[in-house]
């Protein structure tokens, strides 16, 4: 018997559509499986193992569950806008008072709230900065940022000149903003770059986890309603000249937290859909299949360890589609696959 | 009646009825044997946690049609069709894999014998009939239905030692005949 034979045996008796006697052959044959002993597969860490499947079950059931809403992702940035908009108002008279102190505030290091401290990066390499909140800075070379010793009871400022990564602690009742010359970026709880060097020319926030909401940094009324909601994986540039925010991908997109598993990235026929889901969880970026009749195309490839952009090229050549990055998601079409399977060895 | 004492049949009730702690400890019960059963048939933890994942999910989502008479028995038996359709369609990968590395154009012709599919079924059939009933008993309970060696013992009467040298008998010699596809 063939394995094409054998291959089509399975099917049937997965369809329920075997003769009593064929049913019985796969089943002894079945019976017979993995005799060998997995010497090289270490034994699972079952706790560990058992509480992250019920986690990822319990969260795909709660999902299936849900009654269909009208528009997901951008629903909830909606409501983020709201809930921001609000905020935005507070924002932008704070800035009118602090943009006219601004010179003051850097040069005399006194302000009503607290005692400020200004740390300046004068080394070639980075300066890693404690925040009273457990928030890290990691200054970049010849930039500098000013922070009080103890921060407001109702927010947490830090003024930057120049670029630093940030990775902050949550705390909701507290919101953390990175004021810089042009914008005003707010956090809730998240890892994210800010650059914004002296006379630059676009001023830019780039975000690793979390979610960041970007301000044009104004005393102008157009300032409350120019901003962006950035997540992870995404990064936004400021035209001072043109008031603008122009939105799009990080250049290296990482994986987001939570998401290790060796095998992640390791397929078995799996439908090009799927293959897409995978990633768009993996690195949290919207990926959109163009062209339902790919949605099927199986793929079989080991892409674990490749860069995102390098995983989509592969992807891509494998099933003779292609992918461009438009704004904050990725396109990728094609013109469909025959009914062979397709590998590739990678 | 705290749910860690329900029997599997008045669980199955809870579930059909939407009861989530049902459901969470049908999951509690049986999820490690599920997972062992695939782990040993197919040595892929990856495609393994989807079996496994698969097979509550559809409980869940079919929890209000469900006719269950034997829960463990129930699973088992998705667990194996879950186990089957995987190595059916890594099977097919395999034939691909071979494809890429001869540079075959065209679909490959297979090189391997074509034994009468009839004639194996049959000859295996035969081979296993000439067991004695209890022996073809312990393999059907041991390998296809996953009970271990231990509840076998108990339940046909028959000292544990004995189970497993009965098993291992049928064992070496079915795989005579099916080593092809191991």
């Amino acid at each position: 018997m063939s394995r094409k034979q054998f291959s089509d045996l399975l099917q049937k008796y997965n369809r329920g559509e075997c003769t009593p006697q064929e049913k019985k052959f796969v089943e002894n044959w079945f019976g017979l499986l993995g005799d060998e002993p997995l010497g090289n597969e270490q034994e699972p860490d079952w706790q560990v193992l058992e509480e992250k499947m019920w986690d990822q079950l319990h969260t795909k059931i709660q999902e299936s569950d849900r009654p269909a809403q009208g528009s997901g992702p951008s629903g909830n940035i909606r409501f983020l806008w709201i809930g921001l908009a609000a905020s935005v108002v507070a924002i932008a008279s704070i800035t009118v008072l602090y943009r006219h102190q601004l010179m003051s505030v850097f040069s005399d290091q006194k302000t009503v709230a607290s005692t400020w401290v200004e740390r300046e990066n004068n080394s070639t390499h980075n300066e890693t900065i404690n925040l009273e909140d457990g928030s890290i800075v990691d200054l970049s070379p010849g930039s500098s940022v000013k922070y009080p010793v103890h921060f407001n009871s109702t927010k947490r400022v830090v003024y930057l000149t120049g670029k630093a990564f940030f990775d902050i602690a949550k705390n909701p009742q507290r919101p953390f903003f990175v004021y810089s010359d042009h914008m005003i970026t707010r956090v809730l709880g998240t890892r994210f770059y800010v650059e914004e060097q002296k006379d630059a020319e676009t001023p830019q926030v780039e975000v690793v986890s979390g979610a960041v909401a970007v301000y044009e940094n104004s005393n102008e009324k157009k300032a409350a309603v120019n901003n962006v909601v950035l997540k992870p994986n995404q990064q936004t540039k400021f035209f001072p000249g043109a008031h603008k925010f122009v939105t799009g991908l990080v250049q290296t997109p990482k994986m987001i937290a939570g998401s290790g598993n060796s095998d992640r990235f390791k397929f078995y026929n799996t439908p090009l859909s799927k293959v897409l889901e995978n990633l768009h969880t993996s690195y949290g970026i919207d990926i959109i299949l163009q062209n339902r009749q790919m949605a099927a195309c199986p793929l079989t490839a080991n892409l674990t360890g490749q860069p995102l952009y390098t995983q989509l090229d592969i992807i891509c050549a494998a099933l003779n589609a292609s992918y461009k990055i438009k704004g904050t998601s990725i396109l990728v079409a094609g013109k469909g696959c025959k009914d062979d399977h397709i590998t590739t060895k990678t | 009646m705290s749910i860690l004492q329900s029997s599997n049949e008045v669980l199955v009730e809870r579930l059909r009825k939407g009861d989530q702690l049902a459901f969470k400890e049908i999951y509690s019960r049986f999820w490690k044997k599920l997972f062992s059963i695939a782990l040993k048939k197919v040595n892929d933890r990856a495609a393994v946690e989807g079996i496994v994942q698969d097979i509550f999910l559809k409980l869940w989502e079919r929890k209000e049609l469900l006719s269950i008479e034997n829960l463990e028995a129930y699973l088992v038996t998705a667990v194996r069709y879950g186990c089957v359709n995987h190595i059916r369609l890594s099977m097919m990968h395999e034939k691909f894999e071979l494809h890429v590395h001869h540079h075959y154009p065209q679909e490959i012709s297979c090189t391997e014998e074509h034994v009468d599919f009839a004639d194996l079924m049959a000859s295996v059939e035969k081979v296993l009939c000439s067991f004695p009933e209890s022996s073809q008993q312990i393999f059907r309970m041991h390998r296809i239905e996953c009970h271990s060696a231990k509840e076998i013992s108990c339940k046909l009467g028959i000292p544990q030692r004995t189970v497993e040298l009965r098993l291992s008998k049928v064992v070496q010699t079915l795989r005579i005949y099916l080593d092809d596809y191991l």
